[in-house]
């Protein structure tokens, strides 16, 4: 028996199941993607009743959260983040970025700016979107926005000084901000 | 200025990074297959109508015990929502037994990149905790004890509610006065024993009601109800 629950449910399956799977294989070897997929649906399907209007960007919120917890339990289990780290999913076609100077300079900015920008450019969300994603405010993302792609445009005019600036006091580890 | 066009105005530098979109080419889901994810979903939960079993897992148990105390969160937080990372996350992440770690296994967690520190606990009365206040945060995390001495723990993060704190979370829960009588309300961190911390965009660990133990009942309602997504 198909109950309405149910039925909405199928409903927004129907809209978030592709999507979902793009985000998911943009962010994630290849085969963890239908286990984070189904582990999203499943997450869908629980908190069904707070689903939002607009339930894309939340279920993308959830897709973060399940992946970044294979993240840490992956990493837990081979003590090296061996399969994430070193399989990260190729990029886009070779011809959109010949001298790779692109994928090099998204890979060479901090983790947090990277999301922001592959949110921005991936999955096409506005400012209000990725701040429902990411939890917090869509003025902040306005902020950050900004500053990834400031700090992605000096990347790519100046890959050696960015780096360089990047490693400054605050210094985020260079492992890490590869990884997703 | 950035409106201006050339190669790193927004608008080209977004068209340039979709061609790189490694989901470009990935075919529409077969929807057999979607059809049976469905399935699959709903049949992993039998009752989700029930809020409370999504709330609180069985597994948890102890009431909670924390009060007043107003805690600052003291290290490395830059501006915001992008909580500093640091030590090394792609090595080691934990000891698999937790207690281990305290006695002599430090290196087996990285180091934290965050340190939230207790305040002297304040006389201010707390207000009722919230799904809603506990939801501005911008930091939360369930986390195990793998190391406390002197006053001062450091946590595994388990699961991250919100946030990106990397995998091991500082955390000084008697700031100098672990020595001192116990205060009433303040945070006490015992290792192997797991606790949900959440902590504020400018910086303060979120106590009166907003950390304990992982295995608080209301605790979990809480941040069930405030990080619907985890």
């Amino acid at each position: 028996m198909v109950g309405p629950r149910e039925e909405r449910f199928e409903a927004l399956a129907g809209q978030v199941v592709d999507p979902l799977r793009r985000y998911l294989a943009r962010r994630a070897s290849a085969d963890l993607v239908d286990d984070l997929l189904a582990e999203t649906l499943v997450v869908c399907w629980r908190r069904l009743d707070e689903v939002p209007s607009e339930p894309l960007p939340w279920a993308y919120g959830v897709a973060r959260n399940l992946l970044a917890n294979a993240r840490r339990a992956e990493a837990r289990r081979q003590r090296l983040d061996a399969r994430l780290a070193a399989e990260p999913p190729p990029l886009g076609p070779v011809d959109a970025d010949p001298d790779g100077r692109l994928a090099a300079a998204l890979a060479a900015l901090p983790v947090e700016q990277a999301e922001l920008l592959r949110l921005w450019a991936w999955e096409r969300l506005e400012r209000r979107e990725i701040a429902v994603v990411l939890g917090t405010s869509a003025n902040a993302v306005s902020l950050r926005l900004r500053r990834a792609q400031d700090a992605l445009g000096r990347t790519l005019a100046d890959p050696a000084g960015a780096a360089r600036q990047d490693r400054g006091p605050a210094g985020h580890e260079q492992g890490e901000r590869r990884r997703s | 200025m950035t409106d201006r066009p050339g190669p790193h105005d927004p608008a080209s530098l977004r068209d340039a990074l979709a061609r790189l979109d490694p989901a470009a080419s990935l075919p529409p889901a077969d929807p057999a297959r979607t059809a049976r994810l469905v399935e699959d979903a709903m049949a992993a939960a039998p009752d989700p109508t029930r809020r409370d079993a999504a709330a609180a897992p069985p597994r948890r148990r102890t009431p909670l015990l924390l009060g007043a105390a107003a805690v600052v969160l003291a290290a490395g937080i830059g501006g915001g929502y992008a909580l500093t990372r640091g030590g090394d996350p792609t090595g080691p992440v934990a000891a698999t037994d937790p207690s281990a770690s305290a006695s002599g296994t430090p290196s087996a967690l990285p180091s934290p990149s965050v340190t939230l520190t207790a305040a002297t606990p304040g006389i201010a009365r707390c207000a009722v905790p919230s799904a809603a206040m506990l939801a501005r945060a911008a930091l939360a995390v369930e986390g195990t004890v793998a190391e406390a001495d002197d006053g001062r723990a450091t946590l595994r993060v388990d699961r991250v509610l919100k946030g990106d704190p990397g995998a091991a979370l500082a955390v000084t829960y008697l700031a100098g006065r672990a020595s001192a009588p116990r205060i009433e309300g303040a945070l006490d961190l015992e290792v192997g024993r797991s606790y949900l911390v959440a902590g504020t965009e400018d910086g303060r660990l979120m106590v009166c009601g907003f950390s304990g133990p992982a295995d608080d009942a209301g605790l979990q309602r809480l941040y069930a109800e405030a990080f619907p997504y985890s």
